[in-house]
């Protein structure tokens, strides 16, 4: 029952999200709950193939032992044979650079069983988006004891806060030479969610979901139809606030630097490294502490 | 002596077999077979002659007691268990027989347990394995751990093979690895009169046909389920996967909290019992495409599939050395390097291997936490062991 919730809850929210995309501020569009956070942009899908049939070919033709062009049965790995069979289309019980080329541009697909669930990756270090999970997440996978835990949160946790309220600052500030009163009010708001974090527990014995909403401040921006020269602005701000809005590696030294007094040098070095890591993420229900 | 005083015989030798714990026939392979309390299968090969040893009531394959874990939907559905070929016990057994029996190759001197080492969970030790004719494959075997959890029912590394009762005779076939032909298959196996009664228990009659040969392979294979680890243990005592598990050690809780954080979503999908991938990937062992095994690639011919391989289970992975689809890593170590480092530029290298850079300290932690998957009970369960034993050899068992 509890987990029946679950899927209830990501399809009200992927409604909502869908919703809100046909409605004015807080823009949220194509809203996808990834390692427990619910976010703005999804960066990549399912990871796709970049080789060529150039390459596929190729690969085929490295098995041509007498060089004459051509692919017999007895030239390929007893697993591959049945390649010969399968494009051999002028039906002289070889393949040639023609034929193999035709298989590739029409590959076997495999037939297997439905099984949903796979793919949806993404990262959530997207520009823009908190990195407060993240942090939080590294220093849990420390294992540290209660009280240095508690001690060490403080510090990630005021650090963040207030790294991302100065950054707030300086697009607000941004925004105040091209926005009327009324659309800074709104832009300001939305900016509000930018950082907004809900914890959602199906149950006692359920790992917690960890929800973040946020906005397309761009779409905020386009929907007002300011001035060239205003809009030009208000997006370079944007696009300063997204790319300053996680911390860098300076940043992330001096936080490391903080946390001289709590963590052993071991730990240190293990949270720095948890910090430049990516957080991949999937799409659904993923793994938090 | 008299027919009734010879059948308290048997019977009384039977009673005392049982006291002593030696429920299995026993009988060496030149000795006079009885069937009222022994059953021997000589091997065709007189240098390797083994007697057959089964318990007189099989070993219990169906309806195992899992943990919690593995019955919640989410796991459950990883079940790639056929309606029409559920696991028996019966069934498990001739699958067992089959599986140890080296009559299933074509000069008789190697079985599918030759290269799939229970104490290995069923892995070659070494990196390649040598076939009937003494040829050397060119991949690592791969383990056989709860092959019935793979929910794409796809199978080898390359995902050539079907599901479990399509792909079980293709070793068998191999002109390298064991190069027997399945048409005289059942007859060979018919001149063992033990056989008899195996796929009678099985099946229900005495008939022995290749699709039988299959299924009672597959029952064998999907019973290998490994669920007793220090893992099991501590997931089934814990409220949530996250929490600190109280069997673990500190380092242990920290590999599982890296492991949930940096590899769950790849290697333990959307539950808590399966550690295995759902699709093959990339994962950038190889930065050329043509000289370099293409996997799935190979069989499919799609770019895109070019340089995927499956991934097997990493429950037992402690025990499963050499790693990789060609055995190129020796040690544990050096795969977590592989993948801290982020592997090699293939065009096709999926875009979830991302160097890691994981400290020392994180490595080591990681490598606990796995070695945490390991299950004594199923490296060393009688149920899955070689039920053959050499003329020699003094009872196992």
């Amino acid at each position: 029952m509890r987990r029946s919730l679950v899927p209830l809850l990501m399809l009200l929210f992927s409604l909502a999200a869908a919703a809100s995309a046909q409605t004015p501020t807080p823009v949220t569009e194509s809203v996808t709950m990834v390692n427990g956070q619910f976010m703005t942009r999804t960066a990549i899908d399912s990871p796709v193939g970049k080789a060529t049939v150039d390459e596929v070919a190729a690969r085929i033709m490295m098995f041509d032992r007498d060089h004459d062009g051509q692919i017999v049965k007895d030239e390929l790995i007893e697993r591959m044979q049945d390649l010969v069979t399968r494009g051999d289309s002028n039906g002289d019980g070889a393949l040639d650079g023609g034929e193999i080329h035709m298989l590739a541009m029409s590959p076997a697909t495999a037939s297997v069983q439905g099984f949903p669930g796979h793919g949806g990756y993404s990262f959530s270090d997207q520009p823009g988006l908190s990195s407060r999970l993240h942090f939080e997440g590294a220093l849990d996978d420390l294992r540290l004891a209660s009280e240095t835990r508690d001690e060490a949160l403080a510090i990630v946790q005021t650090f963040v806060e207030s790294h991302e309220a100065s950054v707030s600052a300086n697009l607000l500030k941004e925004m105040e030479t091209v926005l009327t009163p009324e659309q800074l009010a709104e832009f300001t708001k939305a900016l509000g969610l930018q950082s907004q974090v809900r914890v959602f527990r199906a149950g006692n014995d359920s790992t917690p979901m960890v929800f973040f909403m946020g906005t397309d401040l761009g779409r905020i921006i386009q929907k007002y139809k300011l001035w060239p020269e205003q809009s030009r602005v208000a997006l370079a701000a944007i696009e300063q606030f997204n790319a300053r809005f996680r911390p860098d590696a300076a940043e992330k030294s001096a936080l490391v630097e903080r946390m001289k007094e709590v963590l052993s040098d071991d730990e240190r070095a293990n949270f720095r490294a948890a910090l430049d890591r990516r957080p991949l993420t999937k799409g659904g229900v993923a793994m938090t502490k | 002596m008299n027919a009734r005083i010879a059948c308290r015989c048997v019977v009384l030798s039977a009673w005392v077999l049982s006291l002593a714990g030696a429920s299995e026939w026993t009988t060496n392979a030149g000795a006079q077979a009885s069937r009222t309390a022994e059953s021997v299968i000589p091997s065709t090969i007189p240098a390797s002659a083994r007697t057959l040893r089964l318990p007189e009531v099989p070993y219990r394959y169906a309806d195992i007691d899992l943990p919690a874990h593995f019955t919640q939907p989410g796991a459950k559905r990883f079940d790639n268990t056929p309606p029409d070929n559920p696991v028996t016990d019966q069934g498990a057994t001739l699958g067992r027989v089959l599986f140890y029996d080296t009559r299933l190759s074509a000069n008789s001197t190697i079985s599918c347990g030759s290269c799939h080492v229970q104490s290995h969970a069923f892995v070659d030790p070494q990196r390649f394995s040598k076939g009937f004719a003494g040829g050397l494959t060119d991949r690592h075997a791969m383990n056989l751990v709860n092959l019935r959890y793979h929910p794409r029912a796809r199978f080898f590394w390359d995902e050539r093979g079907g599901n479990l009762e399509a792909m079980v005779l293709m070793p068998v076939v191999n002109r390298l690895e064991m190069g027997q032909d399945l048409e005289r298959l059942p007859g060979i196996l018919a001149d063992e009169p033990k056989y008899v009664d195996l796929f009678t228990g099985a099946f229900g009659d005495p008939a022995i046909t290749q699709d039988r040969i299959a299924r009672a392979l597959a029952q064998f294979l999907r019973s290998l389920v490994s669920y007793q680890s220090k893992y099991d243990e501590g997931r089934a005592n814990a409220r949530v996967i996250g929490d600190d598990f109280a069997n673990f050690t500190v380092q242990e809780n920290r590999g599982k909290a890296l492991f949930l954080r940096n590899c769950s979503l790849c290697h333990l999908p959307n539950q808590e019992a399966h550690f295995v991938m759902i699709e093959p990937v990339n994962t950038g062992l190889d930065e050329d495409t043509t000289k370099t095994d293409g996997g799935v690639g190979d069989i499919t011919l799609s770019p895109r599939d070019l340089g995927h391989f499956k991934s097997p289970s990493l429950r037992n992975v402690e025990f499963t050395a050499p790693y990789m689809h060609d055995g190129r890593f020796a040690t544990l170590d050096a795969v977590m390097e592989h993948y801290s480092s982020g592997g090699k530029d293939h065009p096709n290298k999926d875009v979830r291997i991302q160097p890691m850079h994981f400290t020392d300290s994180e490595k080591a932690a990681l490598i606990a936490f796995l070695k945490t998957l390991t299950d004594q009970q199923f490296l060393t369960d009688p149920r899955f062991s070689d039920p053959f034993e050499r003329e020699s050899h003094d009872s196992k068992e």
